[in-house]
């Protein structure tokens, strides 16, 4: 069965995964967060596949009025990028920063033979593959373990807002942490009213009984809670942050609220993940598109307005990933129309040191796929390559498993 | 020799209560003490029936859930349209079952449908939809997949999450169509685009009256009449009412592939036996489900009654989902009025919220539950639940803990309990560190206090301790 990755090859598993990490247990609370200034990255997953062409919409190419009678937008509603394309009108912010050059949008981004999957595809952009049989680890978990050796720390790769660790975080000698929310991570040692001794005693007793080793233990659940105290007692800085901006009430708006605190108090974060779900706009997209890109673009702003003001931005880079682009032919009648599962699709670059612009080419609507979807020029580990290295630092070749030809997004 | 030929009882492998256990937790969500004795006595022939062969509804268990008056009886009645907030009850209601159904494989099946056929209360929005979904996954839970399978696509909350209600003639809509051949039947790779195009085709006009209405309809006027070719064969097409026989016929052709015997089988065996399904086993409960009729109750009695099922090999190698992991702990401790004790929002703080699950795909298994924000919440949850309040009478409106009865033999704390919650011993280092704690503790009990009182304070710490372990959280 291939349909579902288990990810039964995690990091989690091997004893020596945590074994590296430094125990800040036995360190002060000064001391349990290094000061950090390495670059960061933020990749923000728009999940469920989000309509590149009703993002950036190529407004003088007849072709997507035909396909779109329903969803196709409007040039006068729309806002400017150059004379071929404009934004969906609810991207004003990120416009705006487009404008002042802090955006990259590379265009027609893919992979070879999409079976149009979510799953598959989410799998790929996870695993920084399309080649079957997927790796056990994912990119950033790669990344770690070929480059962090010696410098790994519980808080390295954070999931935030989200309940799972994505695959893309899955290593073989570093660990995730999924955050949920920060108010809710902690552990209650013991009942309300113990005594400090009581407390005491029973959390080594429960360390305890995560501990040691053989076939009827649990090594993930071992670690697992060894890195769930670990990055409790380093995030316990993060706890006083105030934010310097005003964050919209969006779910969004909120977990990348957490990342700026995160990144703010320098603990040495380097990777976060952080999902938008409901781009799978099969039905009623006009509206759901909408309502999904003006969450996304009230929350990022605030996020790198907050980052601006910290002092932060040039260190971090946000990335957009989506499973993938939309049909380029509208389904459906009326306010449920909507739009099936497409292939190739645009991605945006936003903040660290992108080299603003449009890049890729433009979307060609005349020449689709056999399922009437866009063709791909750009694979995406190209664009994970230029990450990788320009703006990580890292060898690409080492991470992604081979040699993959970079694109100049990165200004050095 | 086959992989799950029967499981025949010798003298060197008796059926004794370590395997009653197994079963019980397999096919159920705990093993009890007197469950346990019970199925001993029953003899492993019967202990499996008793799980595998139930009745579609039980009134007794019905009768007994409408006594109990309040929300939970509401729900055993025909609700009308129903609002946002009665999803919560909806999902106290099921932990009610799951906890204490006389029919506990029922409870486990339908929460295995939910994860197979996964739609998310989020898109869904009413709860009068969901709950006409979960009595349909629940009445044909052991029955025939093929039952389900059509009553699946004319259930009113699989027309609205998979967005059938939009597939029209004029612009069909792929969403159901994808999903039923890649997640409910074949799995990725086994059909192509042009399969998914035409399957969509088929069920154009399945649909519901209006969005939140429970009702399914088939608008033949939205019916795409021509003819479709599924599988590289024709598929005929049909008009007026005879449209709706496409689908029937549709499905059929999926179940007529042995690749969907095959897909179905891996997924039961990776709920019932281990997370990584043996090929071997799969291919041969595969043939069993493809020669019953897709039964279910057959396809579970083979496998529950192999020799390969009992193995070593396959004892405390599940993971517990986190709606395993609560309902398993509440039945340990016998508490009373569980479903009052919040445990949807325990499941849902360690990743597994009933009726929304991540995706159309259902949950990630195994060791993907493993990971520092659910470990969090696990440990909490442990705590909770020892600090529950004590009594030994029958109350209503709060869970309780009778921890007189937890503890009850001659043998040292340590062993009683980690028998009823473990059915097996601990790593020695952990029951070394148990039984220091515990003898540190006495030292510290409160001056003054009676032996009874003393002894509860200890059984609590042991259970904190004992559900929090890597043991407890295995099946």
């Amino acid at each position: 069965m291939i349909n579902r990755r288990e990810f039964l090859g995690s990091g989690l598993k091997g004893a020596a995964a945590l074994a590296c990490l430094p125990d800040v247990l036995h360190l002060p609370q000064s001391r349990r967060a290094e000061p950090s200034e390495e670059r960061i990255l933020v990749v923000l997953q728009l999940r469920g596949g989000n309509d590149g062409l009703n993002t950036v919409v190529p407004v003088e190419d007849d072709h997507y009025r035909r396909a779109r009678p329903t969803l196709g937008l409007r040039k006068q509603d729309l806002l400017r990028i150059d004379d071929l394309n404009r934004f969906h009108w609810s991207l004003r912010k990120t416009q705006e920063r487009y404008a002042r050059g802090q955006v990259a949008i590379v265009q027609r981004v893919g992979y070879p033979n999409p079976n149009l999957s979510h799953f598959s595809s989410q799998d790929y952009w996870d695993a920084g593959t399309s080649q079957e049989p997927l790796p056990d680890t994912g990119w950033l978990g790669k990344f770690c373990d070929v480059h962090l050796e010696g410098k790994l720390r519980a808080t390295t790769m954070l999931a935030i807002g989200r309940d799972m660790v994505p695959h893309a975080m899955r290593a073989k000698r570093s660990v995730a942490c999924a955050i949920p929310s920060l108010a809710a991570y902690r552990i209650s040692e013991s009942p309300r009213g113990s005594s400090a001794r009581e407390t005491a005693a029973r959390r080594k007793a429960m360390q305890a009984m995560n501990a040691g080793t053989g076939e009827m233990r649990n090594q993930a659940q071992v670690n697992a809670v060894r890195a769930a105290r670990l990055s409790i007692a380093e995030l316990a800085r993060v706890r006083g942050y105030r934010p310097r901006v005003q964050y919209p009430k969006t779910r969004l708006a909120q977990q990348l609220q957490l990342v700026a605190s995160v990144i703010g108090q320098g603990i040495g974060s380097r990777f976060f993940y952080v999902t938008q779900d409901g781009y799978d706009t099969h039905v009623g997209q006009l509206e759901s598109h909408e309502q999904l890109l003006g969450q996304f673009d009230g929350a990022v702003e605030a996020f790198l307005g907050d980052l601006e003001r910290q002092g932060k931005l040039a260190k971090t880079l946000v990335m957009t990933i989506s499973d993938f682009g939309r049909r380029v032919a509208e389904s459906g009648i009326g306010p449920g129309a909507g739009t099936d599962h497409g292939a190739a699709s645009m991605l945006l670059l936003m903040g660290g040191k992108v080299k603003g612009g449009l890049y890729g080419g433009q979307p060609e609507l005349a020449k689709l796929d056999q399922n009437g979807n866009l063709t791909f020029a750009t694979d995406f580990r190209q664009v994970y390559a230029t990450v990788i290295e320009d703006w990580l630092g890292g060898n690409a070749a080492k991470v992604l498993g081979k040699p993959v030809k970079k694109l100049e997004l990165i200004s050095t | 020799m086959g992989k799950l030929d029967k499981y025949i009882p010798g003298k060197g492998d008796p059926w004794d209560a370590a395997k009653a256990a197994h079963l019980a937790r397999r096919a159920g969500f705990a093993a009890t003490p007197q469950e346990i004795e019970r199925l001993v006595l029953l003899g492993v022939d019967r202990a499996v029936q008793r799980f595998v062969d139930y009745p579609q509804e039980d009134q007794d268990f019905e009768k007994r859930i409408e006594e109990r008056g309040g929300e939970l009886a509401e729900l055993s009645g025909s609700p009308g349209v129903g609002t946002f907030q009665q999803v919560d009850v909806l999902r106290r209601w099921w932990f009610y079952r799951m906890a204490y159904s006389p029919q506990p494989l029922q409870e486990k099946l339908t929460l295995f449908w939910h994860d197979h056929f996964a739609c998310q209360q989020g898109k869904i929005v009413r709860a009068p939809l969901i709950l006409g979904q979960n009595r349909l996954f629940r009445r044909f839970s052991n029955g025939s997949f093929r039952d389900l399978l059509l009553g699946v696509a004319k259930d009113p909350a699989m027309l609205v999450f998979l967005d059938n209600r939009e597939n029209v003639k004029a612009n069909p809509n792929e969403n159901w169509a994808r999903e039923l051949l890649e997640l409910f039947t074949l799995g990725v790779g086994q059909y192509t685009q042009k399969d998914v195009s035409e399957l969509a085709r088929v069920f154009t006009g399945w649909s519901t009256p209006q969005k939140n209405v429970p009702v399914f309809v088939f608008n033949s006027r939205e019916h795409d009449t021509a003819d479709k070719i599924l599988f590289g064969k024709k598929l005929a097409g049909m008009s007026g009412e005879s449209g709706m026989d496409e689908g029937r016929t549709a499905l059929d052709r999926i179940l007529a592939r042995k690749d969907c015997a095959r897909f179905l089988a891996a997924k039961l065996i990776a709920w019932f036996v281990q997370h990584e399904p043996d090929q071997k086993a799969t291919e041969e409960l595969a043939t069993v489900l493809f020669k019953n009729g897709y039964s279910i109750q057959e396809a579970l009695r083979t496998l529950l009654s192999s020799a390969w099922f009992y193995a070593d090999e396959n004892r405390f190698v599940l993971y517990k989902n986190p709606v395993d992991f609560v309902v398993s702990a509440v039945m340990s401790l016998g508490v009373q009025n569980a479903e009052l004790a919040g445990l949807e929002n325990r499941a849902r703080q360690m990743g597994m919220q009933l009726f929304q699950p991540p995706s159309v795909a259902g949950w990630t298994h195994g060791e993907s539950w493993i990971n520092t924000g659910a470990m969090v919440h696990r440990l909490n949850f442990a705590l909770a639940l020892s600090e529950l309040s004590h009594t030994k009478r029958r109350v209503t409106g709060t869970p309780t803990l009778n921890l007189d009865l937890l503890a009850v033999g001659d043998e040292p704390l340590t062993e009683i309990l980690s028998k009823r919650l473990l059915q097996r011993s601990l790593h020695p280092k952990a029951k070394t560190a148990l039984i220091a704690y515990l003898e540190d503790a006495k030292q510290r009990l409160p001056p003054g206090g009676s032996a009874k009182s003393n002894k509860r304070r200890l059984v609590r710490a042991a259970l904190h301790l004992l559900l929090g372990s890597p043991e407890f959280a295995f099946s």
